[in-house]
């Protein structure tokens, strides 16, 4: 009974498969996962640090530059689908040749820092920058 | 009849090796693995392309942008109701910008991208359109193409809204 037990190949078919996909698919579906993940952050980054630096150069005063980008950052972070709490730790620094920043014909450049929304919390998921020219119309 | 009877004989057998599970799976398996493989190649190089692409459009925006600051003073002070652009000027600015990209290729520049050349300007004094292509390499050569590196292209289009009229 036992030999025939051993000898008997029913369901090795599916034991074989098991031993096979498991350690060859789950990490593609892995990487998969975090793939899709990155890749559509990097995308919304880019949209996101476009908008921002377009609503600082376009604005009419150093202080309603500010105040612009930090609504982009909420307004159009929540329309790209980042949580309140994301948002809120997003960081992004303005920087330019010359100070202040917003100044006719000036560049500046705007670094966004979108971090993880899982854990580590700290973990930043992508770093993005846009750069645009402050209108010299305003 | 006997055609009937071999053909019964040769669908039993047929049946009864579908149920029998002697032999191997793992050609199988290995084949499903290999096309999973094929397909993720396919995506991260298709992903490269959307970033690539999406990163030439804001250097493109951003040298068309930079060109409408250049105002025609002739026609300024003619009293245009739209602020003019002096195209000469504007196309000069728009080049050095896209040669600018090259020489200091920034974060917001993808690694892909290897080239942006200017592949045509409209300039109508109002408004200008610019239109770039780039080569970018991809991260993995595609079963179907002869090289690893691509053409993308992008157009932006800029134009002054302030208005001389509304504005004195």
């Amino acid at each position: 009974m036992q030999r025939k037990l051993v000898l008997s190949e029913e369901g090795s078919a599916a034991v074989e498969f098991s031993m096979l996909a498991i350690p060859l698919f789950i990490p593609i579906f892995i990487y998969l996962n975090a793939f899709a993940s990155l890749s559509y952050t990097e995308l919304t980054a880019r949209t996101l640090v476009r908008q921002m630096v377009r609503a600082f150069a376009i604005s009419d005063s150093a202080q309603s530059a500010e105040e612009n980008v930090f609504k982009v950052l909420k307004i159009g972070g929540a329309a790209l689908g980042y949580s309140p709490d994301q948002i809120g730790r997003t960081t992004f620094e303005i920087s330019c040749e010359n100070q202040p920043c917003w100044r006719r014909g000036e560049r500046v450049k705007i670094e966004l820092r979108i971090p993880s929304n899982q854990e580590p919390a700290r973990q930043y998921l992508s770093t993005v920058s846009a750069e645009e020219y402050v209108s010299p119309w305003r | 009849m006997a055609i009937v009877q071999n053909y019964r004989e040769w669908a039993k057998e047929e049946f009864s090796k579908a149920h029998c599970e002697k032999g191997s799976v793992t050609v199988l398996t290995l084949g499903l693995f290999l096309l999973v493989l094929s397909a993720i190649l396919l995506i991260t190089d298709l992903s490269s392309l959307a970033v690539a692409k999406a990163s030439l459009t804001h250097i493109t925006e951003m040298a068309a942008q930079r060109g409408t600051h250049e105002v025609d003073e002739s026609r300024y002070y003619s009293g245009n109701s739209l602020l003019p652009i002096d195209c000469p000027i504007a196309l000069a600015r728009v080049l050095r910008e896209l040669e600018n990209r090259q020489e200091k290729p920034g974060s917001f520049s993808r690694p892909e991208i290897l080239s942006v050349v200017l592949s045509n300007f409209v300039c109508d004094g109002t408004s200008l359109e610019v239109h770039t292509k780039s080569e970018i390499r991809l991260p993995f050569k595609l079963p179907f193409a002869d090289s690893l590196n691509f053409e993308i292209q992008a157009m932006a289009v800029a134009r002054n809204l302030i208005d001389l009229k509304s504005t004195k």
